[in-house]
């Protein structure tokens, strides 16, 4: 999966954030900035352009680390501003 | 899969921050707001103590903790004090019994037993097996046992392991020790031992029951051993029947006259009876008694009474008119006792005469073995 993205970043000269939603129960991503919210209905975070909001029920943060977030759940809206 | 967590219950303001903080540090995992102020998350076993002090001086307040998975629960068992002093006192007790030998394996015994041998190897060991002399086992093995021929030994671990080798013995120092013991008086003519040792040399009278050949042997040494007496040993032995004659004798014999008498009786009451009367000087009766009834509520006896006239008279004969029918009597009687013989050597009779009473004693000598086994 993570060759893949490099395959792409090489083509397509992008290097900020990945994100990777399995079947709208965990958003896998890469080159997350920091936490905004926490909450079970909405968690949001920074990336390099801009925050990501995601709305679901019973979201949880899978796994937190120093670049990358997993979000679990049942997501409903995935929303970038 | 991890091997352990430590989820933590905290309560605090800007928990947001605080949590960007620290996941530059330490990987969190499973964090969910419960309630406004109050989260719970995950991390590893081995990094809890860290990431706690860490929470605590970030201001967030440390409500609960969990341990989760394998690892702590082997660590809390690792920790318990009941735990380590039965560890301490297993490898106490395994350093103390280490140096003894407590099996002993016996590999190659045929007609000794394991149970003997472990036995004396038991009684007389009694040093650590680092003393053990390998040396010293097998000399006292040789010693001990004259069915050794050879024997080696080794320590392997706890266990002695011995190895031998048996003497080919001969099946006689196996088995039945009785000795032989005569069947009957007489005289000894053949005594060949083959395993044991003779108590009586040709020519020597025994009587029945005495000791023949004993069971044992004597070595070079004076050690005596058991062994099964296998030995041939034959016997002249006789035998003597009697037969005693009168010159005069009464003989009583039937005059050829008999008389019959019938009763019935009934609870020994005479009812009917029928028959002459008995006048004869000298008799014999003859009864024979039916009862009739089948129960015995009437008992009804019929007897019937058979009355023999006897007459007795005196017979005169000589010794010498009679002396063949007195010997041949005689000569039956031995023969009788004499059946088991193997061979009859000689037959011979005597004669006693006094107050015209005559007794012939007919002796038959004969040949029997009493043993042959070889």
């Amino acid at each position: 999966m993570f060759n893949f993205f490099g395959e792409i970043k090489s083509k397509v000269d992008v290097d900020s954030f990945h994100i990777i939603n399995i079947s709208n129960k965990l958003i896998y991503i890469e080159g997350q900035r920091g936490l905004l919210t926490l909450s079970t209905e909405q968690i949001s975070f920074k990336v390099k352009s801009g925050v990501f909001i995601v709305d679901g029920q019973n979201l949880s943060l899978a796994e937190l680390t120093e670049n990358t977030i997993k979000i679990a759940g049942k997501i409903k809206k995935v929303e970038f501003v | 899969m991890s091997l352990g967590r430590v989820q933590f219950q905290i309560k605090g303001l800007n928990q947001e921050k605080i949590l960007n903080k620290l996941s530059k540090k330490y990987n969190i995992y499973n964090i969910l707001r419960l309630e406004k102020q109050i989260s719970v998350l995950e991390v590893s076993f081995f990094i809890a103590n860290k990431f706690k002090k860490s929470i605590t001086e970030s201001g967030l307040e440390v409500i609960a903790e969990k341990s989760i998975g394998i690892l702590p629960y082997l660590l809390s068992i690792f920790s318990s004090v009941g735990f380590l002093l039965g560890l301490a006192l297993s490898f106490v007790l395994l350093a103390i019994q280490t140096p003894f030998v407590f099996q002993y394996e016996i590999v190659g015994n045929e007609s000794l037993s394991k149970t003997e041998i472990v036995g004396f190897l038991k009684s007389a060991i009694h040093t650590p097996k680092t003393d053990i002399s390998t040396e010293f086992v097998e000399d006292i093995l040789y010693e001990k046992f004259d069915e050794i021929s050879f024997v080696s030994i080794i320590v392997k671990g706890k266990t002695l392991v011995v190895n031998i080798k048996e003497k080919l013995m001969p099946d006689e120092i196996y088995g039945d020790f009785t000795p032989i013991f005569s069947n009957y008086d007489g005289k000894v003519l053949e005594i060949n031992v083959v395993s044991g040792i003779s108590a009586v040399d040709v020519g020597d009278y025994v009587f029945k029951g005495d000791l023949l050949v004993k069971p044992y042997y004597i070595d070079a040494e004076g050690k005596k051993h058991n062994i099964q007496t296998k030995a041939t040993v034959k016997l002249e032995t006789y035998t003597i029947g009697t037969s005693t004659f009168c010159e005069e004798k009464i003989v009583t014999e039937h005059t050829g006259n008999m008389i019959v008498q019938n009763e019935i009786s009934l609870f020994g009451l005479n009812l009917y009876k029928h028959g002459e009367e008995n006048n004869y000087a000298m008799y014999e009766v003859v009864e024979d008694v039916t009862t009739f009834s089948k129960n015995l509520i009437l008992p009804l006896r019929f007897t019937k009474r058979c009355i023999y006239e006897l007459k007795q008279e005196i017979v005169k004969a000589t010794y010498e008119e009679k002396e063949e029918e007195i010997v041949d009597d005689a000569r039956k009687n031995a023969l009788e006792n004499s059946a088991n013989y193997d061979t009859i050597k000689n037959e011979f009779y005597t004669v006693k005469h006094s107050c015209g009473i005559s007794v012939v004693s007919y002796v038959i000598v004969g040949e029997k073995v009493v043993a042959n086994e070889s």
